[in-house]
């Protein structure tokens, strides 16, 4: 049979409807890949040919108040090894060899680890100096790979290594200041993304696409590390010649509320740090800051300016001193169970007579003590800008089970709580014309081109000036009108006042146990320098304030005023240098 | 003999209407001279045979051979060519100058932190203590003196990153309008 020209038979719309069907299921296909499932094809695409590799910010420097930079971070490389193109073997040998040679390791152990699967990367050196990893690089080696990494290096060692904190292995801050304002020094981490070959190779001309790392700011401190170590190294003489395991020291300016030194024992190694330490959250705690204590004595001082604030008293006022005075039922005695007769405030204040703040405060009465307490900023946090800081306790005539008691022995220092930076910001009022200044331990933050300085805050006027200049001449008398004070330093005048409480235990109070301190200031003319200092427990048969604090405040605060180069306040001893014509 | 008066000369004589002149110059291609216009259709001008003059587009198509507008042609695009391969070629030169340039910033900053970890490691205060006793033969003081004199005292010395200038910022080139059109061209950027 023969078809005729022009003549479609069935078996030709067959063959024409099998072309347009084949065609139309093309076309289906191909709708959902290239419009309904576009961008899930695209990613995985992008996923098999491209290549991101993070580009770490450079970690920013904690500085002192010398520029001196106590954290900085240096760069460095982990070198990887590909185990996708170690499956071939022979390369992977050679290889091996030439990592082992110059990284002083072992060949086998290393081809054996590369071998070992056959895909991911296996981390062989962290942190490889980078001038070393520029050199590895260049060998070329097959299947070995280096990425940048950064090492964070403390140059004055352990200084400070509570406060400054210690950065881990994921390059954020663990604590101190370096958990404190990790988003200031972390920066922010780069990308860069390019295409890469079957064998993971970037394609030289593929479009690639980045983002710059933004390096980390800088974080300036107000501690001095010059006082920084002077301090550390008498709160350590301290505590081993008083036999005590733990203490605190800090040194502030009392007329900003700077933070120039503050230390706590024990403490941390910086340089050897042991994550795994179970020891490790109370090491790394800073207690001037996290930690309440009964300051005792030093709170005299305060209760001395109420009652001369609200003219009650002057220095040469006098009251009785029997020894003891019952107060709601208890009696309360002397430190050391005297009786000193008519006594002044002056006198009450040197002699540090219990009886005599139980009198102050009987004068001031309940209301106006409380007051003033909350004025000085006890009970409050300080927000100094570290974390976990506390804040003080006590009761007032307002909290349930509060009474009479808890006024006389709180106006000593007994049954209130507080940390040492509380203390001692309460305490600087006095020398700063009554003023409470907050206190702060970052002074410049500086990201990019912005530069975020912080200045003095004065919070509130707590006294008038007047007060606080009586008050302090008291002080001086306390140290310089005492003979021997432990607390005297050659050349200045020191005004301070010492403190010593019983150990806090859940049944009352350890009565072989006690907490030393001493708030003091220097040179009483126009202080510079504040400090506190508490040892807790001494244990080598000294154990008050005079005995085992005082001492420590005179190694420290002599040195300190070398170190500033604070003319001394005795002219005797100040020589005159008579050039010779 | 055909007299062509020369364009745009004034009449000589002065007229309310142009006589217009029994032979034109012939039309050029494109132009439309029929009713339309007002004026009537001119014929082609004629050489000495009566063959038409060709004229304008024409006459260039007489002249030039097929090959030789071909050649023409591929030659432009080929030069064209040529150029946007210099391009290409100089803008990956470029671009690897910069990444060289990166590269070594990158390991420039990498050496400046390092030698500024290396100072502060070389001035803490043990490293001082130590070349204070050691070097120096220092011992602690056993008695401070202090002595007046009328001479302020030397400033504290900063450390070697405070000493370094920071480079005054140099402002960003201005974009010429010929290197945005370049840029908007496929294949140079």
């Amino acid at each position: 049979m023969q078809s005729r020209p022009g003549h479609l038979t069935w078996r030709h719309w067959l063959l024409a409807a099998m072309l347009v069907g084949a065609f139309g299921v093309i076309m289906v296909r191909l709708y959902r890949v290239q419009v309904l499932n576009h961008d899930d094809y695209l990613k995985e695409a992008a996923v098999t040919r491209q290549g991101a590799v993070t580009v770490p910010a450079p970690r920013g420097n904690i500085l002192d108040a010398t520029g001196y930079p106590l954290a900085t971070s240096v760069d460095a490389w982990n070198v990887y090894i590909d185990r996708f193109l170690w499956r071939d073997h022979v390369k992977a040998q050679q290889a091996a060899q030439g990592l082992a040679a110059f990284a002083k390791l072992d060949a086998n152990k290393i081809y054996g680890d590369g071998t070992g699967a056959n895909a991911g990367d296996l981390l062989v050196v962290r942190n490889m100096p980078y001038e070393q990893g520029l050199a590895l690089d260049k060998l070329d080696l097959w299947g070995v790979r280096l990425v940048h990494s950064s090492v964070r290096t403390y140059p004055e060692g352990d200084l400070g290594g509570q406060l400054i904190g210690y950065v881990g292995q994921d390059g954020l801050g663990l604590w101190g200041v370096e958990a404190d304002f990790d988003n200031v020094l972390h920066g922010k981490d780069g990308w860069l993304a390019t295409e890469h070959d079957a064998l993971g190779r970037p394609i030289a001309f593929a479009p690639s696409s980045e983002r710059r790392a933004v390096d980390g700011g800088e974080v300036q401190l107000t501690i001095d590390r010059f006082m920084q170590a002077i301090v550390e190294k008498a709160l350590d003489d301290g505590l081993a010649k008083y036999g005590s395991k733990s203490g605190q020291i800090i040194v502030m300016n009392p007329k900003t509320g700077a933070i120039l030194a503050m230390a706590s024992r024990p403490t941390v190694v910086l340089s050897k740090v042991n994550l795994n330490d179970n020891k490790l959250d109370s090491l790394v705690r800073n207690r001037n800051v996290t930690d309440l204590y009964e300051p005792g004595s030093v709170i005299k001082t305060l209760t001395t300016a109420m009652a001369i604030e609200k003219g009650l008293v002057n220095p040469e006022t006098t009251y009785v001193d029997t020894g003891v005075v019952n107060v709601g039922g208890y009696k309360i005695q002397n430190w050391d169970f005297s009786a000193h007769g008519v006594t002044t405030v002056r006198s009450f204040l040197q002699n540090s007579l219990n009886t005599g703040a139980v009198w102050l405060s009987g004068l001031i009465g309940p209301q106006d003590f409380y007051k003033y307490v909350k004025l000085f900023g006890l009970g409050e946090a300080t927000h100094v800008g570290l974390s976990g800081e506390a804040e003080g306790t006590y009761r007032t005539p307002s909290d349930q089970g509060w009474a009479v008691t808890d006024l006389a022995t709180n106006s000593y220092g007994q049954g209130i709580a507080a940390t040492p930076l509380e203390v001692l910001t309460a305490v600087n009022s006095i020398a700063n014309d009554g003023k409470l200044m907050r206190p702060y331990v970052v002074s410049k933050i500086v990201t990019g081109d912005s530069v975020r300085s912080f200045d003095p805050v004065e919070v509130r006027q707590v006294i008038k000036p007047e007060t606080a200049h009586t008050v302090l001449k008291l002080m001086n008398d306390v140290v310089d009108g005492m003979p021997f004070h432990g607390a005297q330093v050659p050349g200045y005048h020191v005004a301070g006042k010492t403190g010593t409480t019983l150990v806090s235990i859940p049944t009352g109070y350890d009565l072989d146990s006690t907490i030393a301190s001493f708030a003091g200031f220097i040179p009483y003319e126009n202080p510079q320098i504040s400090v506190l200092i508490k040892i807790d427990q001494p244990s080598g048969g000294l154990n008050l304030g005079g005995q085992v604090a005082a001492p420590v405040f005179s190694q420290a605060a002599s040195q300190i005023m070398a170190y500033l180069r604070t003319p001394p306040s005795d002219p005797k001893a100040l020589k005159s240098l008579v050039a010779k014509p | 003999m055909v007299s062509i008066p020369r364009l745009g000369a004034a009449p000589r004589v002065a007229s309310p209407r142009p006589v217009a002149t029994p032979r034109a110059l012939p039309p050029s291609p494109g132009s439309r001279i029929g009713p339309s216009s007002g004026r009537p259709a001119l014929p082609p001008a004629r050489d000495v045979v009566g063959r038409a003059i060709p004229g304008g587009w024409a006459l260039l198509r007489q002249r030039l051979s097929r090959l030789t507008v071909m050649t023409v042609a591929l030659l432009v695009v080929g030069v064209v060519g040529l150029f946007q391969v210099l391009q290409t070629t100089q803008v990956a030169k470029t671009g690897y100058d910069v990444s060289a340039l990166e590269r070594e910033q990158t390991s420039l900053d990498a050496d400046i932190r390092s030698l500024e970890a290396q100072i502060a490691q070389t001035s803490n205060l043990e490293q001082i203590r130590a070349d204070a006793s050691k070097r120096l033969g220092m011992v602690p003081a056993e008695r401070i003196v202090h002595v007046s004199v009328d001479t302020p005292s030397p400033a504290l010395i900063p450390l070697p990153r405070r000493y370094v200038p920071t480079p005054d910022k140099v402002p960003a080139r201005q974009i010429s309008w010929w290197e945005t059109v370049q840029g908007k061209i496929p294949g140079l950027h």
